[in-house]
């Protein structure tokens, strides 16, 4: 359960992290402050903006770093959830070099819209945690992989990388340490699949963006076969806060096994949908309700999903789950990368999961045939049934196509593909009974996937 | 068996010199592939194989190779673009905001399908998925090829809007993608008995709350961002003020 505050209270937040709008509970919704200028800080002065890179840099060696960030049980805020200082330990020490980090910046996942604020709004506390994240593992080198529609954070990214540089922050000496340190902006142009870290260093070595076979893991060879850590950007950009507010600061929030904080982001039916930074384990429905402004009048919750459109869908009765990573499990889905869509009674589900079967058919890298094939199928059905040509069948067959997908692709996106469909089919069948219904009356369909298609 | 021919190009001098600045930070050449041609998809609003086999000598690569690494990435267009494209996202938040309008509008008005150019060559409409921009459904983004390069973000649109802002496109050029005002919503629920507000524009949405003193209109902002607008663009805060008062 939940701990502390169910909401981060004013001012707290704003110093250490990212861009955040946040309730106050005795003024009402208001700024917590103005985050452009703090974020806009240059080195170490009246902002304290570098502090923590420049601690790190100057005082501490390595295995310090990652003691701080394992204590302050940082774990990965890209949608798997594994602890970052873990992570980091991986890579061999004794490699010869060059290490690379490579921060994944790729935000794609439908209903996610945090990475772009601390990309636009917050530029150079991503720069300062990746500092501080080279120093840990012994990497010179940072590459940003920002998704190619992002122009606005590409531009805000440059901009703040040359201020960067000109500061001395980056560079041969940065804070006059003579530990070299690189940041390169590095932009894709347009695939969802480029999100998965194997896919993502394709794509930055010039080729398809095709994932890998694990292992060898990234950590042991990433970027042209060196040691390569993959980080999300909210994670980077929370790594600074660890040595500005120290570890205890993150363990006295949110959960024992969720410690700290996360930025989720809502959309859907609310009255104000928007991003907003949490401590774990807040209430699902405190998200919705006193962040989002809830339901329009009148409007019932029908569904949520916590994590993004590759997550299952909860229904109602779980509406009350802590949204940390263990809660929302047992609740029967994921959460992911933290963004919750809602979805009301007058949501139909089977056209939800016609779009989302559309996306994954389409982002679908065609590595593998159970994804390229079977997310394809998976749009079809849910075309013939919304054409009227759907039948009870249709619900077995989904549920067949989804267990040769899951966990039998080459990559986790079969996986988001597959269990969204998976949890419509079996928690709102009564969606897709509907069309059933309607097309007995019409002619009868066999059941076919192939029978419409084509 | 048909060959292949191609007229030779140069590479920009711009694109080349983008090339330059970056190659120091990479141990080879072919990982600015994708940075280089989205450069030659920001000047000319496609790839051309002209341009593909322009990257290709620049870098040292196989032309077949950097075909296919065009054929991967859907922000690569392999067919000629208006002077503006219009990515439309239609991934759930977006379609049930009502994406789907817009598209079939833009289609009705120029009678062009997705992808094609319409017939004075302004623009380009493509069907998207997920532009993370989900809190402002729909959403849209219009890309100014050129020199100048520049995308600009356009959504919370209903399709009269959608085809305002198309004819004031055509009319004006890029100077008519600038923000304004869409609509001002009232919030059922003030948190502190102030007239709370929300403002749509054409590409953002600024919570704020008003104060009524001697007749002006004091807009309280809310997340720190009208602060900046009243600075950055004096012309939408003037449209807020005039609303307010309207």
């Amino acid at each position: 359960m939940a701990k502390g505050n169910p909401i981060l209270q004013n001012g707290v937040i704003s110093e250490w992290i990212t861009p955040v709008t946040t309730l106050d509970n005795e003024n009402g919704i208001r700024a917590l402050a103005d985050y452009k200028a703090k974020a806009r800080y240059i080195p170490e002065g009246a902002t304290g903006g570098y502090r923590a890179a420049a601690k790190a840099l100057k005082e501490f060696d390595a295995d310090t770093i990652i003691e701080q960030v394992k204590a302050a049980g940082i774990r990965g805020k890209g949608g798997a959830g594994f602890p970052a200082g873990l992570k980091w330990s991986f890579v061999p020490k004794d490699h010869p070099g060059p290490k690379y980090l490579a921060i994944n910046a790729d935000e794609g996942e439908p209903g996610t819209f945090k990475d772009r604020f601390i990309l636009e709004d917050c530029p150079h506390r991503l720069i300062e945690g990746a500092l501080i994240a080279c120093k840990a593992f012994g990497a010179h080198d940072a590459f940003c992989y920002i998704r190619g529609e992002f122009y606005d954070a590409i531009d805000s990214m440059n901009r703040a990388v040359a201020e960067a540089y000109e500061a001395g922050i980056l560079g041969d000496k940065p804070f006059g340490v003579d530990y070299p340190m690189h940041f390169t902006v590095h932009t894709g142009a347009g695939a969802y699949i480029c999100g998965e870290e194997t896919s993502m260093l394709s794509s930055i070595m010039g080729e398809r963006g095709h994932p890998r076979m694990k292992p060898p893991f990234p950590a042991v060879e990433g970027l042209w076969r060196k040691p390569t850590i993959i980080n999300n950007v909210e994670t980077i950009a929370t790594v600074p806060a660890v040595f500005d507010a120290g570890a205890d600061w993150f363990t006295r929030r949110g959960t024992e096994k969720s410690p700290g904080i996360k930025l989720v982001s809502v959309s859907g039916c609310v009255r104000n949908p928007g991003w907003w930074e949490v401590e774990y384990g807040v209430p699902i429905s405190t998200i919705i309700d006193e962040l989002a402004g809830g339901l329009k009048p009148g409007r019932k919750l029908k569904a949520v999903i916590p994590g993004g459109s590759s997550c299952p869908l909860l229904q109602p009765a779980f509406v009350d789950t802590p949204f940390d990573y263990e809660s929302v499990v047992k609740a029967g889905s994921m959460l992911g990368s933290a963004a919750m869509i809602v979805l009301d009674d007058t949501v139909d589900i089977v056209k939800v999961m016609r779009n989302f079967s559309h996306f994954y058919a389409h982002e679908s890298c065609g590595k593998c045939t159970p994804c390229r094939e079977g997310t394809r199928w998976m749009l079809q059905i849910h075309e013939r049934i919304l054409a009227g040509g759907g039948s009870q069948a249709d619900l077995e067959l989904l549920r067949d196509i989804v267990a040769g997908i899951e966990t039998k692709s080459f990559c986790p996106l079969g996986d988001a593909a597959a269990w969204p469909i998976k949890s419509a089919v079996n928690r709102y069948a009564e969606d897709y009974e509907r069309y059933f219904n309607q097309a007995q009356e019409g002619s009868e369909s066999t059941g076919n996937p192939m029978a419409e298609a084509g | 068996m048909a060959t292949l021919e191609l007229s030779r190009m140069e590479l920009p001098e711009s694109i080349r010199g983008f090339i330059a600045e970056r190659l120091p930070r990479y141990p080879n050449r072919k990982a600015l592939l994708i940075p280089a041609l989205m450069e030659c998809q920001k000047l000319f609003g496609q790839v051309t194989p002209e341009a593909a086999q322009a990257v290709a000598t620049e870098l040292g690569l196989p032309f077949g190779e950097v075909q296919s690494v065009i054929s991967f990435y859907t922000m690569l267009n392999r067919r000629p673009t208006g002077e503006y494209i219009i990515a439309t996202c239609a991934t759930w938040n977006c379609e049930h905001g009502g994406a789907g309008q817009l598209i079939e509008h833009f289609t009705k008005k120029y009678g062009v399908e997705p992808g094609e150019v319409t017939k004075d060559g302004k623009f380009t409409i493509l069907q998207v998925e997920c532009l993370a921009d989900c809190h402002n459904a729909p959403s849209s983004q219009f890309y100014h090829r050129g020199e100048d390069f520049k995308a600009y973000w356009v959504n919370n649109l209903t399709a009269e809007l959608f085809d305002r802002v198309l004819d004031e496109v055509a009319e004006d050029g890029p100077a008519a993608l600038r923000e304004r005002l869409v609509r001002i919503e009232d919030k059922a629920n003030p948190p502190d008995g102030q007239r709370w507000i929300w403002l749509v524009t054409t590409n953002n949405q600024y919570p704020a709350w008003v104060e009524q003193a001697g007749g002006e209109y004091i807009v309280h902002d809310a997340y720190g961002r009208l602060g900046d607008l009243k600075q950055e663009n004096p012309q939408l805060f003037a449209e807020i003020q005039a609303a307010l008062k309207g």
